[in-house]
Order: structure tokens, then sequence, then C-alpha cells
């Protein structure tokens, strides 16, 4: 089957054995006795599972020796903090960042916004892994207006 | 279109851009459906972009993408209307309060996107290289990059359909 991994150095294809482990995936990918989580889930795989028993062909998955993610949502001179598991994407960052737990913005107000890494003027896209952006096990976002362009 | 299959003895550009598409985020994108290649004719790229649902309008939107020079230069795209082979009419162009601004008809004759990431319109603002840094073409970015910039915007709760 065919996966696609994403890891700390971000999204690759790997090409593994239906028959084969979670554990063996991981170290396939050089991450021996890492966790592996699928996109958006709280919990991770067991690593005795068998892959095609967790994730279907083409599925997403996260590898990584963090077991979890410290993100902070930087807005507006706030800063925010919940931990996200490693697989989680910046949507489901973004939806918490702007919903009731997070800064509160208004529909019209959310659809200006988006996620930036701090310091580095790099997007965030919604499908990337918080764990792909993390360093040290924490990732500090902007939530940032979109920049509308004229002139 | 296969996109294993590399063209024999292209030129630099172009083979940067087809080994651009067998990377990973590229066909992360093309499996969840956030775009499709319709074809290529090198420099000429049409691809197309998906977008949020809204009433009465399309599921998707066409680019023709100018990509000499790739990666060193930024693409520039035209929004596209496949069945008749044209640049995209206004009233079939996205529209919303940013999405609407990228893509204008009203400047440069409808032929680029409004936006610092289109090579003919960074070209026509010299204050956008500063102002956008973020949104800036440069040589580590892949037109994957690019796809994403359109895909967030109609994917995005500003844009309202055509």
């Amino acid at each position: 089957m065919e996966l696609f991994v994403h890891t700390q150095e971000g999204i690759a294809i790997a090409e593994i054995d239906d028959g084969a482990l979670v554990a063996q995936l991981a170290a396939e990918v050089g991450y021996a006795n890492a966790t592996v989580w699928l996109q958006d889930q709280d919990d991770p795989c067991r690593s005795t599972d068998r892959l095609a028993d967790v994730v279907a062909h083409r599925g997403h998955l996260h590898v990584a020796h963090c077991q979890k993610v410290a993100v902070t949502v930087r807005y507006g001179g706030e800063a925010k903090e919940r931990d996200f598991p490693p697989g989680a994407t910046i949507h489901a960052v973004f939806v918490w960042a702007t919903g009731p737990e997070g800064f509160k913005l208004p529909a019209d107000q959310r659809a200006k916004h988006g996620l930036g890494v701090c310091g580095t003027g790099t997007i965030a896209d919604r499908n990337d892994h918080v764990g792909s952006l993390a360093h040290d096990c924490g990732l500090c976002l902007d939530l940032a207006p979109r920049h509308r362009f004229q002139g | 279109m296969n996109t294993e299959l590399l063209t024999p003895c292209a030129a630099p550009d172009q083979r940067a851009f087809e080994n651009h598409l067998r990377s990973a985020r590229f066909r992360a994108g093309s499996e969840r459906g956030s775009w499709r290649l319709i074809s290529s004719n090198w420099p000429i790229v049409l691809v197309a972009v998906a977008s949020v649902d809204r009433p009465c309008s399309p599921g998707e939107f066409a680019l023709r993408c100018n990509l000499a020079g790739y990666p060193a230069v930024a693409p520039t795209a035209s929004p596209w209307d496949i069945e008749r082979n044209e640049l995209l009419r206004v009233e079939l162009r996205p529209k919303g309060e940013q999405v609407g601004m990228v893509f204008r008809a009203d400047w440069n004759g409808g032929t680029a996107l409004y936006a610092p990431f289109d090579r003919t319109a960074l070209a026509d603002h010299a204050g956008w290289a500063a102002e956008h840094p973020w949104y800036l073409w440069d040589v580590t970015r892949d037109f994957t990059w690019f796809l994403e910039r359109i895909f967030d915007l109609l994917n995005s709760d500003d844009y309202v359909g055509t």
C-alpha cells in the first residue's frame, strides 16, 4: 500500500506491504520506536496493529517522537495555548484558535485571518501537520489578517 | 496525466516542474481533490483548483499557467474557461472581498492573478515585495505552494461564489 507519511521533515510517500505493522512503518521512515498517529486523531495507533487495519491506501499518518505538541497561537497581543497530537492539521488548530475556546472571532473575521509560523514568514497551510512545523515539541503560530492585495 | 513520466531532454525549467509534480505534497493535494493537472504543453500548464461549495457556482476553477523559468521565476496564471478555451469571463470568476481582488478582470485585461505570487502582478507593484513577504515567490517555493495559495482563497469563508 502507498501512504502519505508526515514527519518533522515534512511529507513523503511510503510504499509498504499491506501486512506490515505500525512499528515497521515508523522504522521504515527512520523513526524507530516513534509513535504513529492517524491524521487529526487524538489517540496514537498501537505499534502492533496492521497498517491495513488502521489506514486506507493513500491515507495520511504522522510519525513522531513527540507525544504531543504544545501549540501557542498569538493574536492581538494575547496568546492561547493548547496541546495537539503531532498529526493534527493546521486547519484543526485554526478552528480551535478562532472558536469559542480561542479568540472567538466572528465568522466574517475568521474569513480574513490565517495562521503563520511565528517569526519565519512561513504560511501554515491547512493540511500541514503541527508535528511537521514543530521544534522541540512546541509550535508558535501567529493568527494574522490575510493580506489584501491592492495598490 | 501520468505524473510518473518525465519528458526526455526537457529544458531545466520543465524538468524541475516535472520533478515537483512527483513530490508527495503535490500528489497529496491531487489525491485529496484539491487540484488536478489538466494538460501540459510547456511552458503552459492547465490546472484546476477545487473550490468550496457555493450556490450556482462550479466546484473548481481552471488556471492557464505560464511557468517559463520555473522555479527561478514565479508563475503567472490566467483564470481560464476550459470549454471555450479562452480567458474566463468576469461573470464566471470567483467573487469575494479578497478572492474577487485576486481574480479581478479589470486589471491587465484579467490575464493574471492580482497577487504577489503572480510574476505579472508583482512586476507591476513595486511595493508588494516589502508589504507581502509571506506571499512572495522565491526559488525555494514550488508549484504546489502556488496552488495552495489559490486553494486557500477558494476554500475560505471570503469566497462567496460566482
